[in-house]
């Protein structure tokens, strides 16, 4: 157990140096000066000189990249190039819409998508799983942006029941925040209910067929605790590892769906900050997003032994 | 609106045994009705020029006309003709998703033999592929997009680059699975080649999987470009394409809804078209997950 959770911190600290260096990179090959930016189109060379000497351009890049690295692991990830201001305060200003998206988001596509997916184990071949299985195969194929602005039209425009775009905070009420929440998370969740519900389904049908399904049908269990009990608790691994892996296609999705909804969230900060080739703050979101994602994967592969006490390493 | 590819042990190795057209319709109707529909999105986007007028032709005094005979999606907000930029845009999604498809599962199926084949690099270049898959890919193609400014080149660059990890995984998977067999072991005693031995028993093994792959690739690609579009970084804003459409309409949705609308339905119905080529490829390969799923 304690060689495994080695060796898996240890690969982890590896993808997120290999994901460092691929970071550091691009700015490095990114076309322009640094410093160049930072001073302006009219500065003199020598301002420019001087901006390269205090940003240690001057340095060999394994250096500067440790330096770098140095600065990152203290909690400094630069400062943007146009709002002058730390990358750090820029993203933690934006964090409050982005995370309630993704948690709304993710709580929605857990319970339902697990739900579709195992009644669509249940009745395999019959018509709920038809019904399940087809909305999985659409779900995949609609695009975030195209199920919003149906959505927005049909809800928004037409029956006037939601709020079209925006954010309000938490801090002006729970209703008001949830109003507005309800249209960007159902369109970001379709894609991962649908995930899950495969999955689910794929798992269930694994777990359904074996032995000790069939003694707890044996002994008399009712389909609720059959489902529940026995085999979802079972089927629980697989599930749990898509979920983690989710929150990768999900970060994405959320700039999309920031975009639709016109949420001011860190997501929008990434598209504006590519548009105005703010690099550091690409690279900050880059770090902190791949980062979580690493971590989030290695609590869930580390969770499997909570799960399932089968697991041992 | 990208998804870590399916569990690997649920992917086919099996070898494909198709006799006569009617059967293959029998036994995976996903197939045909697939590839039926793509064939056809494909056939409608080569044909454009046939039958639409000029999709980059301005007409002011048409600006956001509801949809008519002489326009059937109506106009958008600069008068051009929606049914004929939809028709050219999918052009675009047609070039990106295929080109990407190939160029990912060509590099993917060279990276997974190398990663398959020699210890030494396996764990060097799967390092590498973890990091790459770590980066949620609209950001990671935006970083690679933002170096050089949008263009359509770029774009499928960038995208293959981002697909890289899943296939190169899946292959390395299979070859791993096949490097042990007693026939490749058989083959290597008798005295044939490595080259010669990965050529004629691993690569083949690696086709069915390789080529399910590509399908969820090639939709994933699709969709990608769209969502890249309609972000103002895919490709540049004069050419029509459907995400560069729902962008520059998107202000006008409860004016004009067709124009929005034209161009999401055509993408979701292209990217099923490829989904459903890809679960009945999956299907075909594989009977026993037919039976499962």
């Amino acid at each position: 157990m304690g060689s495994y959770i080695l060796r898996r911190v240890c690969s982890t600290v590896a993808v997120m140096a290999m994901v460092g260096i691929f970071v550091f990179l691009l700015l490095r090959l990114a076309p322009g000066d640094p410093a160049a930016m930072i001073a302006g189109k009219s500065a003199s060379a020598e301002v420019i000189a001087r901006i390269r000497q205090q940003m240690g351009l001057n340095d060999s890049l394994p250096v500067q990249f440790m330096r770098w690295v140095h600065d990152i692991l203290r909690g400094d990830l630069g400062t943007s190039i146009f709002a002058g201001r730390p990358v750090l305060e820029l993203i933690s200003q934006r964090l409050e819409p982005t995370l309630s998206l993704s948690i709304l988001t993710m709580i929605l596509s857990a319970t339902v998508g697990i739900c579709f997916g195992i009644i669509a184990a249940w009745r395999a071949g019959g018509l709920e799983d038809r019904i399940l299985t087809g909305f999985a195969t659409l779900g995949f194929s609609v695009p975030v942006f195209v199920v919003g602005f149906f959505l927005i039209y049909f809800f928004a425009i037409k029956a006037r029941w939601l709020p079209v775009q925006g954010y309000l905070p938490i801090g002006s009420g729970l209703w008001p925040w949830l109003m507005h929440l309800i249209l960007p998370s159902v369109t970001l969740s379709i894609p991962y209910v649908a995930f899950i519900a495969r999955i689910t389904r794929a798992s269930m049908l694994e777990v359904l067929s074996e032995d000790y399904m069939r003694t707890a049908a044996a002994k008399g269990a009712s389909s609720y605790s059959m489902l529940f009990h026995h085999a979802l608790k079972n089927a629980g691994a697989p599930i749990l590892t898509v979920i983690g892996l989710s929150f990768a296609g999900l970060i994405g999705g959320v700039v999309i769906t920031e975009t639709v909804f016109n949420i001011p969230g860190a997501g929008r900060l990434v598209v504006d900050a590519i548009n105005s080739r703010d690099y550091p703050v690409i690279q900050g979101v880059l770090v902190l997003v791949s980062g979580m994602y690493v971590l989030i994967n290695l609590a869930i592969d580390l969770s499997y032994t909570l799960v399932d006490p089968r697991i041992r390493y | 609106m990208t998804f870590p590819s399916a569990p690997i042990e649920t992917l086919p190795t099996g070898h494909l045994r198709v006799s006569g057209f009617s059967r293959l319709a029998r036994r995976c109707p996903l197939v045909l009705i697939g590839g039926v529909l793509l064939a056809a999105l494909i056939l409608l986007a080569l044909a454009a020029p046939l039958y639409t007028g000029d999709p980059l032709n301005i007409d002011p005094f048409k600006r956001l006309q509801p949809p008519s005979a002489e326009m059937w999606f109506g106009s958008d907000n600069l008068g051009r003709d929606v049914f004929a930029r939809t028709v050219f845009g999918a052009r675009i999604s047609l070039v990106v998703g295929l080109t990407s498809a190939t160029g990912a599962a060509l590099a993917g199926l060279m990276i997974g033999v190398i990663a398959g084949y020699s210890r030494n690099f396996d764990s060097v270049i799967m390092r590498v592929m973890d990091g790459l898959m770590s980066i949620p890919t609209i950001l990671l193609a935006i970083a690679l997009i933002s170096l050089t400014g949008p263009s359509v080149s770029i774009l499928i660059v960038a995208i293959t680059i981002v697909q890289l990890p899943s296939v190169s995984r899946l292959v390395r998977s299979v070859v791993i699975s096949v490097r042990e067999r007693p026939y490749v072991e058989a083959s290597l005693c008798g005295g044939a080649r490595l080259p010669k031995v990965l050529w004629r028993h691993v690569l083949p093994s690696t086709i069915p999987a390789l080529m399910v792959q590509s399908a969820i690739v090639c939709a994933d690609a699709i969709l990608t470009e769209a969502g890249l579009s309609f972000l103002g970084v895919g490709v540049p804003p004069e050419i029509p394409s459907w995400g560069n459409m729902i962008s520059s309409s998107r202000l006008y949705l409860s004016i004009a809804p067709m124009t929005v609308f034209a161009p999401g339905i055509c993408l979701a119905v292209m990217v099923l078209a490829v989904n459903l080529l890809g679960d009945g490829l999956r299907d075909l390969f594989d009977p026993r997950s037919k039976r499962r799923r």
